[in-house]
């Protein structure tokens, strides 16, 4: 694995883009997952409670249509005169209207208090049904196996001086399940008995079927006291069987607080333990609507369920629906399903899009890459790749571009300057080969004669240089030295420095005093001359058999003697100008005589204009401490070397401006 | 007897396999306590069958053959009883279904057939009939229907102690016997018409409560919808029925009867005098097997409320759980004696009680000697009869 910052562009941007996708699209998942849980949640719970809601209001709206038609009865009933003909009419007539209204209904009684209807008779009770073929029956019922005054439908109101819905019981008689509007009937004030309104809970369990808005919940009905009037799906008995009759009227009636019993059990535990569904089963009693989770009901494994409710207010009844959380749950992971993969596709084809235009994006900048390596390699005739456009990366091709020309320009004249320099060098080079071949040569060291020892030096600040000397014998007891110092530098100079070497020994041949001499070469320096350079010159002429030295000094800086006893002597004498200045000037000359070991010291400004760093020269005190340290037996090549490294140490390395000549003669002992 | 055989064989077998497949249901599926139920363990879950194991072909022919001797055994008996249970079928008779169910009865060799009546009719009007040989039947009741000239016996005393309250609203102002009235009118007391009536009307008249006696068959309705303001209720059922109907427990008050020296204990085992001298043995081989019913009842409650929601199935009632369960503990709290036993024993210091009280309050006029209304001897402890 490399590291990140290895990796290249492409890599490196997939995965940044890739990660800030991820984070994008997963906060964007969380969101949205989580704001349509709370939404599809809130959307099921509405429309879950309203349909219980809408669902109790319709069977209450039922319920207040048999009230209404009860209380009506009872009136009717009470006016009539007391006659079972009438009554059994009645019966029929109110059954039959009040049945094509309330399907449910699948009775009406009236029961009056034994002995009150008729002292001979001591129970009556009528009860009109459905009988075969849609015909209506009426049957008289009372009697000493059918003590109906000690039913709770006829004591409850009685005792409570009012109507009431019962708790729902199995009817011996209808053979069916029931709750019945049991009405109380008075005459002058005083109860006489009752009239009753069955309603089928099988009828009611029709209606109850609507308050699931979303057909996979369990709904069920609850009495008064908790009793199921309609039972959740799972406790609702198929058994239709009414052989024993008389066993169900007297059974238990599951109630929702039993059915927490069952589920909770807590109560067995020997502990008066308040459970959920106790608390639940009080709230949906006390008429309020709303819904909780709760254990489960028990009917669809042990996982959690979600209850509505809603009362039906009229005999304090609750309607329930209560739905698997994880069903309700479906469509809501559905779509977190469908939103996770979304999600994950959108990533999948981002990652692939970023991926390709990356890719797509990095192809001229690799190519720009490629190119620029290859030009880097010396290769300014790459191609670069087509790239237009005003972007960055065209932009950089321009750029490129421009640069690559630039520099491929650039390149083509450095190839011809350094060409024409190479050509100039070697040219100069050339002439330096010339000028130093124009120089007499020190080795092997030719004036070393007997008499005399000689050192001469020209260190050239260019390839060539403007200083010249000489040294050449007139005839076999005289010997001719010159020094000079052309003005200017370089090829000029040169040129003018070999013309005037080319002259001197040219002239030198007809050698007739050293003013002499020297005026000639002057006069022939200046004819041509319209450059106006000049030389400064000296000239001497050493007798060898003596050691007389006549000389000239043109303008020359004046030399030194370095007598054998160790005095130093100045030559100040100047004889006239420096040559190639004034025509027909006639020079004049001077004399000394060098004893033996006596040395002449001859320089050019080069020696005590010598620079250092500091742009200090090197001067004549200098020089004069040099030669004023020198042994007296030195010798000239000694003394010369000693001098050019004092001059070394002092300019320390800087290249120097003037070109550097040293011609030393020395006379030896005879 | 070629003949009866064949007879026996057509009409019995289907039924016989009928009821292999049922104990098979039980041994491989009992329906587990009610704490931890599972919701799909609902025993009356409609459309559930219950899955046959691989064995189970084999162990209804086994069983069957089993079976059918048995029957072939209990042929031979010369009589064939029948017991009256005073109430529909629940758990107050959860030990006899298991006497029954279980073979109790047959491996004594008798033949047992239970009948349910309801409480509109005297239980001990079914001894008059000949519908019945046996009944189950309060203390009081008996000794009243003995006074009344019916001679009947006592052959297992089940409960041992009353189980009989009288329960009012906490917030109704009837905490306290001394004062027990409303504030504006006399309390209405719900009391059973028939058969237990006798003990709470000596109740209200030895403590003296000025009330409005009315009698009901059932006063959980009426007490709920406040139409009476206090009701009989038997601990073990009518008072489950109220916690039943969301009244909590802290909301009632009860009136225990047995706290207030009238633990008459209810129910027993009763014959007719001349049914006892004839089949002495019988009688006591079937007093052993229901008293050996109840105390593996008691110890396996769980198969035994299994045994009672058949019942309840076989009798198209509905069979609550919960209500069940509770009425097991609170009755089975009952069965046992001073010292700890269930062994159908009565004693001789309640039944001196009963007597003296029913005497005192005009209920009887005489009484039967303690050995004559109670000729057995205590049933044989808890296993003993299986050995």
């Amino acid at each position: 694995m490399k590291a990140f910052r290895d990796w290249n562009f492409n890599a490196k941007q997939t995965f940044a883009v890739t990660l800030l996708l991820l984070l994008i699209f997963g906060s964007l998942f969380l969101w949205m997952r989580r704001e349509s849980h709370r939404l599809l949640d809130d959307q099921i719970n509405r429309t879950a409670l309203a349909q219980v809601e809408v669902t109790a209001e319709k069977i209450n709206s039922g319920l207040l249509v048999v009230e209404t038609a009860a209380r009506e009865f009872a009136a009717t009933l009470e006016a009539l005169p007391r006659e079972e003909p009438l009554q059994r009419r009645l019966l029929e007539e109110s059954f039959r209207r009040l049945h094509a209204r309330v399907p449910a209904l699948c009775g009406i009684s009236i029961a009056y208090t034994p002995e009150i209807f008729l002292p001979d008779r001591k129970y009556y009770m009528l009860y009109v049904q459905p009988g075969a073929d849609g015909a209506v029956e009426v049957t008289q019922i009372g009697g000493p196996d059918h003590r109906y005054d000690r039913f709770d439908w006829f004591l409850i109101p009685k005792l409570l001086n009012r109507p009431i819905w019962t708790e729902p019981y199995f009817d011996t008689f209808a053979e069916c399940t029931m709750t019945t509007r049991a009405q109380p009937l008075y005459s002058e004030g005083r109860f006489i008995g009752i009239t009753g309104f069955d309603l089928s809970l099988r009828g009611i369990e029709k209606s109850v079927a609507a308050a699931d808005a979303y057909g996979y919940g369990e709904e069920f009905l609850l009495s008064r006291f908790g009793r199921f009037i309609v039972f959740p799906d799972h406790l609702r008995t198929t058994d239709t069987s009414t052989d024993a009759g008389e066993w169900v009227s007297r059974a238990f009636n599951t109630t929702i607080f039993s059915l927490a019993d069952f589920l909770d059990d807590t109560r067995f535990g020997f502990e008066d333990g308040s459970v959920r569904m106790q608390q639940i089963g009080r709230e949906m009693l006390e008429g309020r609507s709303g819904f909780v989770t709760i254990p489960g009901l028990g009917g669809k494994g042990n996982s959690p369920e979600r209850l509505y409710y809603a009362p039906v207010s009229a005999p304090h009844w609750s309607v329930g629906v209560a739905y698997s959380e994880q069903e309700l749950a479906a469509p809501l992971h559905q779509l977190e399903h469908q939103l996770g993969l979304l999600a994950l596709a959108g990533m999948l084809l981002m990652y692939g899009a970023v991926t390709i235009a990356n890719r797509h994006l990095c192809r001229p900048l690799q190519q720009l890459e490629a190119a620029a390596r290859s030009i880097g390699g010396g290769n300014f005739h790459t191609q670069l790749p087509p790239v237009g456009g005003e972007d960055e990366i065209g932009r950089l091709n321009r750029s490129f571009s421009t640069m690559q020309r630039e520099l491929g320009e650039y390149m083509e004249k450095l190839r011809e300057t350094t060409a024409v320099r190479q050509k100039i060098e070697s040219e100069l080079e050339v002439a330096r080969q010339i000028q130093q071949g124009i120089l007499p040569k020190m080795l092997p060291p030719l004036p070393d004669t007997r008499e005399f020892s000689l050192f001469a030096a020209l260190h050239p600040a260019r390839a060539v240089g403007g200083d010249l000397y000489d040294f050449f014998p007139l005839d076999e007891q005289r010997y001719c030295f010159i020094i000079g110092d052309v003005s200017g530098k370089g090829v000029p100079a040169a040129l003018f420095m070999a013309i005037t070497q080319t002259l001197q020994r040219s002239e030198a041949e007809r050698f007739c005093g050293t003013g002499e001499l020297v005026g000639r070469i002057n006069d022939l320096l200046v004819r041509n001359n319209d450059s106006m350079m000049f030389v400064t010159y000296f000239l001497g002429v050493l007798d060898l058999r003596n050691g007389t030295v006549e000389y000239t000094n043109a303008g020359h800086n004046p030399p030194y003697v370095l007598r054998s006893n160790g005095a130093l002597e100045l030559l100040t004498s100047r004889h006239g100008p420096a040559l190639g200045i004034m025509e027909h000037f006639r020079y004049g000359s001077g004399t000394i005589t060098l004893t033996p070991e006596d040395t002449l010291v001859l320089y050019t400004d080069g020696i005590t204009e010598a620079m250092d760093a500091d742009q200090h020269m090197f001067g004549v005190e200098a020089l004069q401490r040099v030669l004023a340290g020198r042994g007296l037996n030195t010798s000239p090549t000694i003394l010369g070397d000693e001098i050019l490294a004092a001059v070394d140490r002092f300019s320390g390395g800087v290249e120097q401006a003037d070109d550097i000549t040293l011609l030393i003669l020395r006379r030896k002992l005879s | 007897m070629y003949a009866l055989f064949v007879r026996h064989i057509v009409v019995v077998s289907p039924l016989l396999i009928r009821f292999s497949g049922e104990i098979m249901k039980i041994r491989l599926f009992p329906w587990p306590a009610l704490p931890g139920m599972a919701g799909g363990e609902i025993p009356d879950a409609p459309g559930r069958v219950p899955p046959v194991g691989i064995g189970a072909a084999r162990w209804r022919v086994s069983l069957f053959f089993l079976l059918l001797l048995m029957t072939i055994a209990a042929k031979s008996a010369e009589h064939r009883w029948v017991l009256s249970l005073p109430w529909v079928p629940q758990a107050q008779f959860a030990g006899i279904y298991w006497a029954k169910e279980k073979g109790l009865f047959n491996r004594q060799g008798l033949q047992v057939e239970l009948r349910h009546r309801t409480a509109e009719t005297p239980i001990f009007d079914a001894l008059k009939s000949p519908e019945s040989d046996l009944v189950i039947a309060p203390l009081v009741t008996a000794l009243k229907a003995r006074d009344a000239g019916l001679e009947v016996v006592n052959l297992a005393q089940i409960s041992q102690e009353s189980s009989l309250l009288l329960v009012a609203r906490s917030n109704s102002g009837l905490t306290d016997l001394r004062n027990f009235r409303l504030p504006d009118r006399r309390a209405r007391v719900g009391i059973w018409s028939v058969n237990f009536d006798v003990l709470p009307r000596i109740f209200l008249s030895r403590n003296k409560l000025d009330v409005e006696v009315f009698p009901v068959n059932d006063g959980v309705g009426l007490f709920l919808w406040g139409a009476l303001d206090a009701v009989t209720a038997m601990e073990y059922n009518e008072f489950y029925q109220l916690l039943a109907a969301g009244l909590r427990p802290e909301e009632l008050i009860r009136y225990r009867l047995r706290d207030y020296g009238l633990n008459v204990p209810e129910d027993g085992l009763y014959a007719l005098e001349e049914t006892f001298r004839r089949y002495p043995e019988d009688c006591e081989a079937l007093r052993n097997a229901l008293i050996s019913g109840w105390q593996e009842a008691l110890r396996q409650p769980a198969e035994a409320l299994e045994l009672v929601r058949e019942e309840c199935e076989r009798h198209h009632c509905r069979y609550d759980p919960a209500q069940q369960k509770w009425m097991l503990y609170a009755f089975g709290q009952n069965l046992k004696t001073d010292d700890q036993k269930v062994c159908g024993r009565l004693s001789r210091h309640n039944y001196d009680v009963a007597v003296q009280l029913l005497k005192k309050y005009g209920e009887i006029q005489n009484a039967a000697p303690f050995e004559t209304f109670f000729p057995l001897s205590p049933a044989p402890e808890e296993g003993e009869l299986n050995r």
